[in-house]
């Protein structure tokens, strides 16, 4: 169904996609405009994996933007998810972070009941008391189910829509995201834990930061520091054919010298230190896929990314919480047939992603940084030309804002701003 | 070889329980803990308990007064420090938001904390209370403390930013308390921004 359609007011500069507007993180409108076009609108956002939901009975809830979900595994064996509001009234159906519930859900207000479906199965006191109260005669249990989303998987993700409009999964992720996606979810998976963290930032604010490949060896010094890492290692950026998602890489390993990065080096903090580690478990790295990537980050619009760096997995969530705040969910995963070595590796890994990350705890506070820095700033906007002034622009270097240019073209077109 | 700034004891490299004989030399015990058999109970001496009131004490303190490079000192060699959430550890989820399997890894952190990580600046202040030893066997206690820290950012803000328990395991080398593991369970699902300094 498409929404009556809002209008943020907004002057975008008239360079495009090169400059950002500071207002799109700040605004209140564009935030409500984000919510009907982009999390409501017709796109595939992240909702669990089918790992979290094996039994029958299964559940958890989850959001798309703002809107409470909960997702469920059916007795009949099918994923489902809808809306967690009630039909009556609006209350949460679901009120816990997951579990089992063969016989469905129940709302606590007035005790409306729905099964794994979100089908409505019954309303209490439907006839009322002694012929008085009760609903309408013409009630239809099966006009008041939970309000549904459109579900796709994978490679064991399960993705959602609330939109009619939206392409099928298969169309929307494209060559790319499917091959990044597919790539780490090879096989059976086993979940290791969860790591949330409350950005105080608007959520495109730790998005951009996901698909800035420039930012990585300059902000994150913790793999150069300690003798990891250089911005000379072979990488590349993949952006899919619609601009929409992309994969990067970066193999360890490939470090080639050149005079040009020496010079530029030496003013970086991370290089020239004499800095080792007492324990190297926390990157010590062998190919376990056969194609040389120490790091490969899968990141698809408008706000999920799926990672390996190392060995640590995850998918990372990122639910908005008004213009400046966001929380971001990572689900850690092994494989199921990890040996208990490996298991022990990955979570020695994930020391280095996350809300404590050796290596990623940067993007947390230069997020903050940046909300802190764009307060008053008017009309003012950022400016977004490394690797060039268009969309064709910028090769495949880690050292190019190609990315972020596709992102802002992209999110320009579906909010029509 | 670190020198633990608030011990009485120099730390010499690992030392195993059942050579924890004390620096005298005299073969007795320091800390009256009765060399009970391996997996035999007893209740902790009142010196004991001062010994892990103190452990617990002086290590919060070190991180409230920024003496981070003395944190590493408060544990054995082959100490173990984790932060986990509860909401994990209830799912029986291994994973752990930071995850030393010893001293080598804590030493690590710091150093990172110090020279390489990005952040804006803060400290912290802890109030511990209801430290309970809940068992003893031989030189190694297990104990239970409540935690509370307070963040205070550069810019004068101050947030209740974790609570949580500390579930430690602290043994008596030579004489001097130690953590062989401390897991901290904080309470929150979440983590505002970013967790660098330790809890
Ligand atoms: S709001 Fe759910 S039953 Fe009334
Ligand atoms: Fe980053």
């Amino acid at each position: 169904m498409s929404e009556p359609a809002t209008q943020a007011s907004l002057h975008w500069p008239d360079e495009g996609y090169r400059r950002v507007p500071y207002r799109v993180y700040t605004d209140a409108g564009v935030y409500a405009q984000e919510q009907a076009r982009l999390f409501r609108g017709p796109m595939w956002h992240y909702l669990a994996l089918t790992a979290e939901l094996p039994q029958a009975g299964d559940f958890k809830t989850t959001f798309v933007g703002d809107t409470p979900i909960i997702v469920t595994h059916g007795l009949d064996g099918q994923f489902n998810a809808f809306v967690n509001r009630c039909a009556h009234r609006g209350s949460l159906v679901c009120l816990e972070a997951n579990g089992n519930k063969p016989d469905g859900f129940t709302c606590v207000y007035h005790a409306w009941s729905y099964d794994l479906a979100g089908n409505m199965t019954s309303a209490a006191f439907r006839r009322g008391v002694r012929g008085q109260g009760g609903l309408p005669a013409d009630f239809d249990l099966r006009e008041h189910g939970l309000q549904r989303l459109r579900i796709g998987q994978c490679g064991g993700i399960l993705f959602g829509t609330l939109s009619d409009e939206a392409e099928s999964l298969e169309d929307y992720l494209g060559p790319v995201a499917t091959r990044g996606i597919l790539r780490a979810m090879n096989r059976p998976i086993k979940i290791l834990g969860y790591d949330s963290q409350i950005i105080p930032a608007n959520w495109k604010t730790y998005h951009e930061n996901t698909r800035d490949t420039f930012h990585a060896n300059i902000l994150h010094t913790f793999f150069g520091t300690f003798g990891a890492s250089r911005q000379s290692q072979e990488s590349a950026t993949i952006i899919d054919p619609q601009g929409r998602h992309l994969y990067v890489y970066t193999k360890r390993g490939t470090e080639v010298q050149s005079a040009d990065y020496d010079n530029a080096a030496a003013s970086l903090r991370s290089v020239n230190s004499d800095f080792t580690l007492n324990d190297h478990s926390v990157i010590d790295w062998t190919d376990e896929y056969g194609d040389g990537c120490s790091v490969f980050i899968t990141t698809m619009f408008p706000n999920f990314v799926i990672h390996q760096v190392q060995h640590s997995l995850g998918v990372r969530q990122l639910i908005p919480k008004g213009p400046d705040r966001c929380e971001l969910i990572y689900t850690y995963f092994g494989y199921a047939d990890d040996s208990e070595a490996m298991q022990a590796t990955r979570l020695a890994h994930i020391n280095a992603t996350g809300s404590a990350g050796l290596v990623s705890m940067e993007d947390g506070a230069v997020c903050e940084f940046v909300r802190q820095g764009i307060a008053g700033s008017g009309e003012a906007a950022s400016f977004i030309e490394m690797g060039g002034k268009d969309l064709a622009s910028g090769g495949d270097t880690k050292l190019s804002e190609k990315p972020l240019r596709h992102f802002w073209n992209v999110y320009r077109g579906y909010m029509d701003l | 070889m670190t020198t633990n700034p608030d011990s009485d004891v120099k730390t010499q490299g690992t030392v195993s329980p059942s050579k924890a004989t004390g620096r005298h030399g005299s073969g007795a015990l320091i800390g009256s803990i009765a060399p009970s058999a391996p997996g035999a109970h007893s209740e902790p001496s009142e010196a004991d308990r001062r010994r892990v009131e103190a452990l617990i004490h002086r290590t919060a303190r070190a991180i409230d007064d920024d003496r981070l490079e003395s944190f590493p000192d408060f544990f054995t060699e082959d100490g173990i420090y984790q932060v986990a959430s509860r909401f994990n550890v209830e799912r029986g989820l291994p994973m752990a938001q930071i995850n030393c399997r010893n001293r080598g890894m804590i030493i690590d952190r710091i150093a990172s904390l110090r020279h390489a990580n990005i952040y804006g600046k803060h400290r912290y202040r802890h109030l511990i209370s209801s430290i309970e030893i809940e068992s003893q066997t031989g030189t190694s206690m297990r104990v239970r403390t409540s935690y509370l820290v307070i963040r205070i950012m550069d810019d004068g803000t101050s947030t209740i930013f974790s609570s949580g328990e500390y579930q430690d395991m602290i043994v008596l080398e030579s004489g001097a308390a130690r953590f062989r593991e401390r897991r901290v369970i904080f309470d929150s699902k979440s983590i505002d921004t970013l967790l660098v300094i330790p809890l």
